[in-house]
């Protein structure tokens, strides 16, 4: 009972499965550490500079590693980490390496370059026979460990990965049948992308969102447009959420072009805008996504290609700056070209974008 | 015509700033937007006009008819 590496090729007859072999590597088959496996191979700290593996397992390329030892057991898995020189700091690496060759697998310590305030991380070894995973991150000065950063990646036992505990928003749980539970009040949803099923949650923490942030612009100064660049829509999911805040004064009349289409005929915008008694709406031969011109405080939206056409579509919305005067306006654009790809946005406004305004892109 | 453009690379995660001159092209597009813009102001004027003048008509309306239906 400590650490495996299953299934290797046997020499000789060695090593001998079992059936219990094969039935332990069935109860934790996923990719990433095996949810609800006894411990998860967390990484706790034991002594000044000593860490703690706790009992789990995990698989990577189709090797399941088992580390079925309790932290409190016979023989728990402890590793002891070099302390840094005097002054200086380190980043160290828990990783559980599979070694093909000698049939090993086991939890190990990747030593990081010291440095006097930025140290970096070590290189992880990746080759057919010999490759390495990290389970955390380990800072250490020249006494102790300072922080413990946790890198696994969760995979969810008997059904396909679906996301990691690392991007569960703090109104979500998990528990150890893989089942999702919201507090009350709250909403989210799985959706289907290229990428496999992803959780939206619409009050996320953006820096934890399963698609992340691709783009963020604040501006320093004024300025006729923001272009973000060396964008693939393809790759990020098919769909962009944009949001545009922080403007000192009232954003106006705000263009989105795609690509190198910068013609704004090639453009159609339709608004309709409620205020609570009536509903008015209007066209026009532009990429408009926003705006009032008397006072507005963001403008956010989505951007996609459509599936079947081509056209890129994008969808936005803003409302009136004051709480007491709530006006909104709904937006929509298409263009009159089609696309294989978003490659690159290009924002103006009418009376330029102001000191102070953000732009944020992320990926659904 | 120069226009300030803040461009930002995705994939570098760099910011750059470039002061660029309007073809005629594009301050001919300049031109053509502002116009459109003035013209949609011009009708968000006249329909808001138009919807007070709806909204008074029927705020009336709507006390007799609420006055109306005390009386019943």
């Amino acid at each position: 009972m400590a650490e495996h590496l299953r299934f290797v090729d046997a020499t000789n007859g060695s090593p001998y499965y079992d059936s219990a072999a094969f039935a332990q590597v069935e109860e934790v088959k996923a990719d990433g550490v095996a949810y609800g496996y006894l411990n998860k191979l967390e990484v706790i700290q034991y002594g000044a500079l000593q860490v703690k593996v706790k009992d789990g397992a995990m698989v990577s390329k189709g090797r399941t590693y088992i580390q079925d030892e309790p932290s409190d057991g016979a023989s728990p898995r402890i590793l002891t980490l070099e302390a840094a020189q005097a002054g200086y700091l380190r980043k160290d690496m828990i990783v559980v390496e599979f070694d093909l060759q000698n049939c090993l697998g086991a939890a190990k310590i990747i030593k990081g370059v010291e440095d006097l305030t930025d140290p970096e991380l070590p290189n992880l070894t990746d080759e057919p026979n010999l490759w390495q995973v990290c389970l955390a991150i380990v800072d250490v000065d020249d006494t102790a460990i300072i922080n413990i950063e946790d890198k696994r990646v969760i995979g969810n036992r008997r059904t396909c990965p679906v996301f990691s505990e690392d991007i569960s928003a703090p109104n979500i749980r998990v528990n150890d049948n893989g089942k999702l539970y919201l507090n009350d009040g709250d909403s989210a949803y799985l959706r289907f992308s290229d990428n496999g099923l992803k959780l939206k949650v619409p009050n996320r923490d953006e820096t934890k969102m399963p698609g992340g942030l691709v783009a963020e612009v604040v501006l320093d100064a004024d300025a006729s447009s923001i272009v973000i660049d060396n964008l693939d829509i393809n790759a990020d999911g098919g769909t962009y959420e944009f949001c545009i805040s922080g403007q000192s004064t009232s954003i106006v009349h705000t263009e989105l072009l795609i690509n190198n289409d910068v013609t704004g005929s090639n453009y159609y915008s339709e608004w309709i805008r409620g205020n609570g008694s009536t509903i008015l709406a209007y066209r026009n031969n532009l990429p408009y996504i926003g705006a009032f011109s008397d006072s507005q405080s963001c403008i956010d939206g989505t951007i996609y290609l459509n599936p079947v056409s081509g056209h890129a579509v994008m969808q936005s919305s803003c409302a009136l700056r004051a709480s007491s005067n709530v006006e909104k306006r709904i937006y929509g654009v298409s263009s009159v070209n089609t696309f294989t790809n978003i490659t690159k946005l290009t924002l103006t406004q009418a009376d330029n974008f102001k000191v102070g305004t953000t732009l944020k892109i992320f990926k659904r | 015509m120069e226009i300030k453009e803040v461009i930002y690379n995705a994939k570098t995660k760099k910011t750059e700033v470039r002061n660029r001159v309007l073809s005629k092209d594009e301050i001919a597009e300049r031109d053509k937007a502002q116009k459109q813009m003035e013209d949609e102001q011009l009708m968000l004027e006249f329909l808001r006009e138009k919807e007070k003048a709806e909204k008074k008509e029927k705020d009336a309306e709507f006390e007799a008819w609420k006055a109306k239906k005390k009386r019943k």
